[in-house]
């Protein structure tokens, strides 16, 4: 193979010495197209939002609970009155991955319950949350006398609501994945609802933390899989909000769905 | 060229074009893993999600500069080594796509009872919505073209499925970057509130579309300018003038068919050949006179101009023209030979001083 003519207008072929002419040319698109890249990514990578502190807390170690177990419309742990919390306190639970951890919570229901696992939380939203697991799991209370005879938590109508918001799954929004939420999230809380992670409905507010509310149906059921298609995004919601314990419950009409 | 199928010819030119090509794929996925969050004030954003946003934007990347290598070399013949191994460039731009695609099944559609790939498919079932389409299906759609491209890519696939399958095969990329375009218009833009991810998606699409009009029309006035209508007797055509050939090079002409013949004038002898090289299409006309034969300035793929035969133990072929002079004029009947059919080239005088 003879070598193509490196004049002012050479002739590449691959398997031949690449012209001479061409080789400046070819190291500056070259380094022209890897610093655009590192450019657009430097941009890119920069642009992302700020998805929150949200986050398994591993650093608190196992944790364990102890309270009143309510297994509708999702499964919720009220510890009774402290100091810090007069209302009594409220633990959302859920199991391992995208599992959720009805079927114990309904044998369960309305007893007092032990709970262990690991907590999660995001910092700006005060939802206490536990994945349950390890040695304590979710069991019936080993000592019942750590919650006061017949305590229930007590429960606030706060009358009939139409809210604007994002219906998320509770685990990932509160500190299991970031972001938690929007577009790129759909898949995996649907994954999760479908599972049986308990759903929040979160009301993005223009000053201040958002406002977290547990979501069920009017009738205190898990919400129907017809408000799947509307996880992730903008949508308006009407039902009744109520407080249990320190948890604001959000229990809606499916049928008033509507996208914004 | 190759006479035996052999996985990858090494070249000096491949080597450097794919060490070039790593290069810049590991400074892009460094730079957004292991630089960037360091830049911002608060790293908001976990490191699997992070992963999944590297890869599939280094992707996005790959393809749109992969879709502006053609209408470059056909705007610039420099470009046409860049061209040559565009191949790699693309097999590598699958296995970040695969890398992307791994990032997420291995997280947003892990973790649960159901089948992750299973998880892909049915978890968003939002179809009557635009906006909530499932964008996932259209990045795996497009995934599947990638993947069945990358897969048939090399010459053996060229040569099992017939240039003209390959060839219509390998245009899919068109829909494959048109899915790649929606899925990210669907998915993160939709997800985030900086301007950066649609700027992104508007600068890939000004490139490649903007770069395609103009080699459009690159195009189009070549065939108008290089167009041989001229009738001569018989139903040959005037080609173009004979001094229009210079020693060693090849001049495209637009047949009245629409076809392109490569007319090449070699010493005192001048042939033409069917335009489309027979490897992928490659414009011969556009080539040159190496060692006595045509020579394709994609591939370097090589025919002897009197028989559109490559040479020894080569084996491909393309159709030939017959020609004649008509004065100063080469005349070429535009009914084309079969492959590899030897045709009398027009043997100019030598001019004696």
């Amino acid at each position: 193979m003879s070598r193509p003519d490196s004049g002012k207008d050479p002739f590449f072929v691959g398997y031949a010495p690449t012209p001479k002419a061409l080789v400046g040319f070819l190291a500056v698109v070259a380094g022209a197209v890897i610093g655009g890249g590192m450019a657009a990514a430097a941009v890119l990578a920069m642009a992302q939002g700020d998805w929150g502190a949200a986050s398994f807390k591993w650093g608190d170690g196992y944790q364990t609970r102890t309270g009143v177990l309510a297994a509708a419309p999702y499964p919720v742990l009220y510890q009774p009155p402290s100091p810090d919390y007069p209302q009594g306190r409220a633990v959302v639970l859920s199991g391992q991955g995208k599992r959720g951890v009805q079927q114990v919570a309904t044998e369960l229901d309305g007893r007092p319950a032990d709970v262990g696992g690991i907590a999660l939380g995001r910092d700006e939203v005060g939802v206490e949350f536990i994945q349950v697991g390890g040695e304590v799991k979710l069991r019936s209370a080993e000592d019942s006398g750590s919650v006061p005879v017949g305590w229930t938590p007590p429960t606030e109508d706060l009358g009939p609501r139409t809210l604007k918001g994002e219906i998320v799954d509770s685990k990932c929004y509160l500190g299991a994945m970031r972001p938690g939420s929007g577009k790129t999230h759909k898949l995996c809380a649907n994954l999760c609802l479908v599972g049986g992670i308990p759903p929040m409905f979160v009301v993005y507010r223009e000053e201040g933390a958002p406002l977290v509310m547990l979501l069920g149906v009017a009738e205190g059921a898990p919400i129907p899989d017809a408000l799947l298609d509307h996880t992730s995004h903008y949508v308006e919601l009407s039902g009744r909000v109520e407080r249990r314990a320190d948890l604001l419950i959000f229990l809606v009409d499916p049928a008033s769905v509507r996208r914004l | 060229m190759s006479a035996a199928y052999r996985p990858v010819q090494w070249t000096r030119f491949k080597l450097a074009y794919d060490a070039a090509l790593g290069l810049g794929v590991a400074a892009y996925l460094i730079l957004y893993l292991r630089f960037a969050p360091g830049w911002l004030e608060v790293p908001g954003i976990g490191g699997a999600e992070l992963r999944m946003r590297a890869f599939g934007t280094c992707a996005f990347w790959m393809l749109t500069v992969i879709l502006c290598i053609g209408p470059l070399a056909r705007l610039d013949r420099r470009f046409l080594p860049v061209l040559y191994n565009r191949r790699h460039f693309g097999v590598l731009t699958l296995f970040v796509v695969l890398a992307h695609m791994y990032a997420v099944l291995g997280w947003y559609a892990a973790f649960s009872p159901i089948d992750p790939w299973t998880a892909m498919l049915t978890a968003n079932t939002d179809v009557t919505s635009f906006v909530g389409f499932p964008f996932e299906w259209l990045g795996m759609a497009a995934l599947a073209i990638l993947f069945a491209m990358a897969a048939t890519s090399h010459d053996f696939w060229l040569a099992f499925l017939g240039p003209k399958t390959w060839k219509t095969l390998h245009m899919l990329v068109y829909l494959a970057y048109g899915l790649v375009v929606m899925h990210v218009v669907l998915g993160v833009v939709q997800a985030e509130e900086s301007g950066a991810f649609p700027t992104m998606v508007a600068v890939s699409l000004a490139l490649v579309g903007g770069l395609h009009i103009a080699a459009g029309r690159v195009e189009h006035r070549i065939d108008r300018a290089h167009a041989a209508l001229d009738l001569a007797d018989g139903g040959w055509i005037r080609a173009l003038r004979i001094d229009e050939l210079e020693d060693g090079r090849g001049r495209t002409v637009t047949l009245p068919s629409g076809e392109r013949a490569a007319v090449f004038r070699y010493g005192a002898k001048i042939s033409a050949l069917w335009n489309a090289c027979a490897h992928q299409n490659g414009p011969l006309g556009e080539g040159r006179i190496l060692d006595g034969c045509v020579t394709c300035p994609w591939h370097g793929f090589q025919y002897d101009p009197e028989t559109g035969c490559a040479p020894a133990p080569f084996t491909e072929k393309v159709p030939t023209f017959r020609v004649r002079r008509d004065g100063d004029y080469v005349l070429i009947d535009p009914r084309a030979l079969p492959p590899g059919t030897r045709t009398p080239p027009i043997v100019l005088e030598e001019t004696k001083p």
